[in-house]
């Protein structure tokens, strides 16, 4: 009887130490190659080998003496904001019909507005480049933009959308009813209570094309060269020791914009 | 309030004609009608209401009264008919110049502004200047019972409170007319009892037109000058609260709006009295008021007969007077003791089932089971159409 509560215990004992071997090893295997680049990026020597031997901000001093590295990095904010912008330009007003008006086929264009997201990349970036081919719009920087403006208009839909269901239609009748236009409704109060979801959108569009590297390679026809696209380059020549500077940057600055859209979201969400 | 007798007409502290005479006319419907493709949700109504009027719309849900309510706001196209305002046709006029007050029943405050900027926002959009804003947002609140939460966020009140917010919200910018949906629908009862007083003292206060929809017939009891009962997108009886109680028009309007009793009955020629039909029901034979609309060779005949228009007597007294009938239950209220019993429950198919209320004080309810004679006292009940 005692034997086998022992038993037990050690049985138990075993898989809990087994979990926590398990969450330890997927936390390491997540965060190491982060904090491996980051210690990196502090390394002084010409090749990129750990560890470095010599420390110092020697790569930040070429990154931001670089033309080329700077270039494709105005080039992605460049090509991102327009994207962004054009997919909330589309997705706001596509998510006002898709949650407030009785058009058919809802659920097929909600849908269909989400697609990008989860068909395969690769697939989308040769469908998308065979058709640019036939429009000339290879290589051209409007055709990136607008190929990104696909690639963040499920994020739109997504957000905006879930943020349009908490905000009751009510709202708007009563200011209807209270002697506002229907234009003066919709963009005082709903889009008003809208705005947080709407930029918390954009923030996450604006992180998944900002590091957009597939349709770039495709769609870019070589000539527009943004930042993912130069790193790609790069690693044909061998590995830069910069690209883990800028790699640094790039996590400090996402992880910034990740943390303000969820101080959006969960603003808007105790506001409904 | 004392309570009066039903049949006394003269209701002078609610008689909004006196109103009516000063200010003109209040809301007229003419010809209304709503369809949703084949579906018609309201199939012709004809409304007059005075100035001052605080008439109720009940009706059980599906009834259409939510799409009279959003045609006459302006939140909704009517199909066919004319909605008439002032004396102005506002049938095509958006709703923010139809110059409406709306309460929602769920008050629909704006979420991001305070309760100051809720309640000042009609006078907002039209341009009025801040501090007349201000200090007309304060008197509705005031009159409301609703000061020092300026400053609060409507997510920071009660339910109580955020009605209120609602309420002088839709004051603020002196509509002619007030909108009502189910305001207090979202309110627990105890609340909703005081809410709905307070309406009333509110309404007798300011004397505008209110249009108030409910499907709970106490609420349109304590607030309402009229009454329309609404049923399958027309309105099936209008009037005072007393003639809807006491004389029914339809069976409908007696079991919903009355809480009577409705029992088929056979009409029989030679009534002694103009104004009554003879009737046999539950093998009684009855000299009872007659509805007008009460057709003479009406196949659906009933009676409307109120809970306390029965009586029980023992099974054997007296000649074979009443219907057989078995207790079902029985509850003591205090006042009265709530009985229901099923008629003749030997015969097959489903039986009639009456609820009699019998007075209570010492009264003992009497047991589930025992049987008994149901008896018809004439003097309240009412022959109506189905």
């Amino acid at each position: 009887m005692s034997g086998r509560r022992i038993a037990q215990t050690r049985t138990a004992l075993a898989v809990g130490g087994l979990e926590r071997l398990l969450k330890a090893g997927v936390v390491v295997f997540m965060l190491a190659p982060a904090l491996l680049v980051i210690v990196l990026s502090f390394s002084n020597e010409h090749t990129l080998a750990f560890p470095p031997h010599r420390w110092g901000t020697r790569q930040y001093h070429d990154l931001f003496a670089s033309g080329y590295w700077l270039g494709s990095v105005g080039k992605s904010f460049l090509v991102s904001v327009p994207a962004v912008l054009l997919a909330a330009a589309v997705g706001v007003p596509a998510v006002l019909a898709l949650e407030r008006s009785r058009i058919r086929g809802k659920s097929a264009l909600r849908a269909l507005g989400v697609a990008p997201l989860v068909l395969p990349g690769v697939a989308y970036a040769v469908a998308l480049y065979t058709f640019y081919v036939q429009v000339h719009l290879v290589g051209h920087v409007w055709g990136v933009i607008l190929a990104d403006a696909m690639l963040a208009l499920p994020f739109v839909i997504l957000i905006v959308g879930a943020g349009l269901r908490r905000i009751p239609a009510d709202l708007e009748l009563v200011a209807m009813s209270l002697g506002a236009t229907r234009t003066r409704a919709t963009w005082g109060i709903t889009l008003r209570l809208l705005a947080p979801s709407i930029v918390a959108a954009m923030v996450l569009g604006f992180v998944t094309t900002f590091d957009e590297a597939v349709l770039v390679n495709f769609v870019g026809g070589g000539q527009v060269i943004t930042l993912p696209k130069a790193i790609y380059d790069s690693l044909r020549n061998g590995i830069e020791p910069l690209i883990a500077a800028i790699a640094s940057l790039l996590m400090a600055f996402t992880g910034v914009l990740m943390v303000v859209a969820n101080h959006l979201r969960r603003d808007s969400l105790e506001q409904a | 309030m004392i309570a009066m007798d039903p049949a006394v007409e003269a209701l002078p502290e609610r008689g909004p004609e006196q109103r009516a005479t000063a200010s003109g006319s209040g809301l007229r419907l003419e010809g209304v009608v709503k369809r949703f493709g084949e579906f018609v949700a309201v199939r012709g109504i004809d409304l007059d209401v005075e100035q001052g009027t605080f008439l109720t719309i009940l009706g059980p849900s599906g009834s259409g009264k939510t799409t009279l309510l959003r045609m006459i706001a302006g939140f909704m196209p009517v199909s066919e008919g004319a909605i008439w305002l002032g004396g102005r046709d506002v049938s095509r006029v958006a709703p923010g110049e139809r110059d409406i007050g709306m309460v929602f029943q769920n008050y629909a405050l704006f979420p991001h502004m305070t309760v100051l900027e809720n309640v000042a926002y009609g006078l907002k959009v039209r341009k009025r200047a801040k501090a007349e804003r201000e200090r007309r947002a304060h008197e509705v609140l005031a009159l409301v019972g609703l000061e020092g939460f300026d400053e609060r966020l409507p997510r920071q009140l009660s339910g109580g409170q955020q009605q209120r917010v609602a309420f002088a919200r839709a004051l603020a910018f002196e509509p002619q007319m007030l909108l009502m949906d189910e305001p207090l629908g979202a309110l627990d009862r105890e609340l909703r009892v005081r809410m709905a007083a307070e309406l009333r003292r509110l309404h007798d206060e300011l004397g505008n037109t209110v249009l108030y929809v409910t499907h709970d017939r106490e609420e349109a009891l304590t607030l309402s000058d009229k009454i329309a009962v609404m049923r399958n997108g027309v309105v099936e009886a209008i009037g005072i609260p007393q003639d809807l109680f006491a004389r029914p028009d339809t069976g409908f309007v007696a079991a919903f709006f009355g809480g009577h009793n409705v029992v088929p009955c056979e009409q029989l020629p030679g009534a002694q009295a103009p104004g009554t039909q003879r009737v046999r029901c539950l093998h009684q034979t009855l000299d009872v008021a007659r509805s007008p609309r009460l057709a003479a060779d009406a196949a659906d005949a009933c009676l409307a007969i109120p809970g306390d228009a029965l009586a029980l007597v023992e099974p054997h007294e007296g000649e074979a007077s009443g219907a057989p009938a078995v207790v079902n239950s029985a509850v003591y209220m205090g006042n009265a003791i709530q009985v229901n019993c099923d008629v003749e429950p030997d015969r097959p198919g489903p039986p009639i089932r009456l609820r009699v209320d019998l007075p209570g004080g010492r009264s003992v309810p009497p047991p589930v089971g025992t049987r008994v004679r149901v008896v018809i006292r004439p003097e309240t009940v009412t022959a109506v159409g189905a």
